[in-house]
C-alpha cells in the first residue's frame, strides 16, 4: 500500500508542475493581452482627444504620466500587488 | 502609433496546436507503457516506476539547459536578441524540470534508501543545477537594461552549462549510491523495460519542444509589448512637447 502512495505522490508532482507551469504560461498571455489592450485604450483615448490638448488643463505634463499610470495600474510591479 | 500595434498576442500556429497534441498522445501512451506493458521491478515494487518519468525530466533538463549554452553563444557571437529569448525560456522550463526531477528523485529515495535526500554526488550537483538556474533566472530579473542583461545571463548560461557533464559522470567520477542506467558497460535496464524508457524520453523531449514553443512566442510578444510601450511614452511625450 505504501508503494502505491509514493508513485501517487510522484505522478501527482509531475502532473501538478506540468499543469502549473501550462497554467502559469497562460495566465501571463491573459496579462500581456490585457496590457496590449491598455495600451491601445489610451493611445486611442489620446489620439482622439488630441486637437483639444491646448485647451485641457495640466497639458504640459498629462499625457506620458497617463500611459505610465494606466499600465502601472493595469500591472504593478511585484510586491505591489 | 495606433497602427503599429498588433490587435492581439503573436498567434500560436497550426503547427504548434499539433505539436501539443502530439506531445499529449505520447505522453499518454508512455503512461500506459509505464503503468502497463513495464514489468514490476522485483525488489523495489511498483515504486520503480516513477523511474521512467524521473529520467525523463532530468533528460528534459539537460536538453533544457544544453539550449540555453548554445543559444547563450550565439547570442554572443550574434548579439541577436532573438537568441536570448531562446536562452531564458529553455532556462526556466530547464528548471521546471530539474524541479520535477529532484521531487520525484527524492520521493523514490525515501522508499530505496530510507531517507528523503543523501548528500551524494549525483543529488548534490543536481541540487547545484538547480541553483546555478535559478540564479540564472534571478540575475535576469535584476538587470532592467535590455542589451546588458541577454548579456550577462549568457555568460552566465555558458558558465552554469559546466555542472551538466558534472552531473551526468558523478556516479562514475565518485563513490554514489544513485542507480546508474547508462554505465560504462552500456544499458544497465531490463530489456522489458526499454519501451517504457525510451517512449518516456520521446514524449518528455516533445513536450519541451511544446513548452519551448509557447514561453519563446510569449518572451516575443512580453519584448515587442514592451517597445511599444516606449514608443508610445516617446511619441506622446514627443507630442507634447511639440504641441
Amino acid at each position: 500500500m505504501a508503494d502505491v502512495w509514493y508513485l501517487a505522490l510522484a505522478y501527482g508532482i509531475i502532473w501538478l508542475g506540468l499543469f502549473g507551469y501550462l497554467f502559469r504560461l497562460s495566465r501571463q498571455a491573459r496579462d500581456l493581452g490585457q496590457e496590449l489592450k491598455v495600451l491601445r485604450d489610451v493611445l486611442a483615448t489620446e489620439s482622439r482627444d488630441e486637437p483639444q490638448w491646448d485647451d485641457a488643463p495640466g497639458f504640459d505634463e498629462e499625457p506620458q504620466a497617463a500611459v505610465g499610470e494606466r499600465l502601472a495600474a493595469s500591472h504593478p510591479a511585484p510586491g505591489e500587488a | 502609433m495606433k497602427g503599429l500595434l498588433p490587435t492581439t498576442l503573436e498567434p500560436l500556429g497550426r503547427g504548434h496546436r499539433l505539436l501539443g497534441a502530439a506531445a499529449l498522445a505520447l505522453i499518454l501512451a508512455a503512461l500506459v507503457a509505464v503503468f502497463v506493458q513495464a514489468p514490476t521491478e522485483k525488489h523495489l515494487g511498483d515504486v520503480q516506476r516513477i523511474f521512467y518519468f524521473h529520467v525523463a525530466c532530468a533528460w528534459t533538463a539537460f536538453l533544457s539547459f544544453f539550449l540555453v549554452f548554445v543559444s547563450s553563444l550565439a547570442y554572443l557571437r550574434t548579439r541577436r536578441a532573438a537568441w536570448d529569448m531562446l536562452a531564458v525560456s529553455a532556462a526556466e522550463i530547464g528548471v521546471v524540470f530539474t524541479s520535477i526531477a529532484l521531487l520525484t528523485g527524492s520521493i523514490w529515495a525515501k522508499h530505496a534508501w530510507g531517507t528523503w535526500w543523501e548528500w551524494e554526488p549525483r543529488l548534490t550537483t543536481t541540487l547545484l543545477l538547480w541553483l546555478i538556474y535559478v540564479a540564472y533566472l534571478m540575475l535576469r530579473s535584476a538587470i532592467p537594461e535590455a542589451s546588458r542583461r541577454a548579456t550577462f545571463s549568457a555568460v552566465f548560461g555558458i558558465v552554469g552549462f559546466v555542472d551538466v557533464p558534472i552531473v551526468f559522470m558523478s556516479i562514475r567520477w565518485w563513490r554514489s549510491i544513485h542507480p546508474a542506467v547508462v554505465s560504462g558497460r552500456g544499458m544497465d535496464l531490463d530489456v522489458a523495460m526499454y519501451p517504457a524508457f525510451f517512449l518516456s524520453l520521446v514524449a518528455f523531449s516533445l513536450v519541451f519542444v511544446s513548452l519551448l514553443t509557447l514561453r519563446t512566442a510569449l518572451e516575443r510578444s512580453r519584448q515587442q509589448l514592451e517597445e511599444m510601450k516606449r514608443r508610445a511614452i516617446f511619441d506622446l511625450g514627443g507630442e507634447v512637447s511639440h504641441g
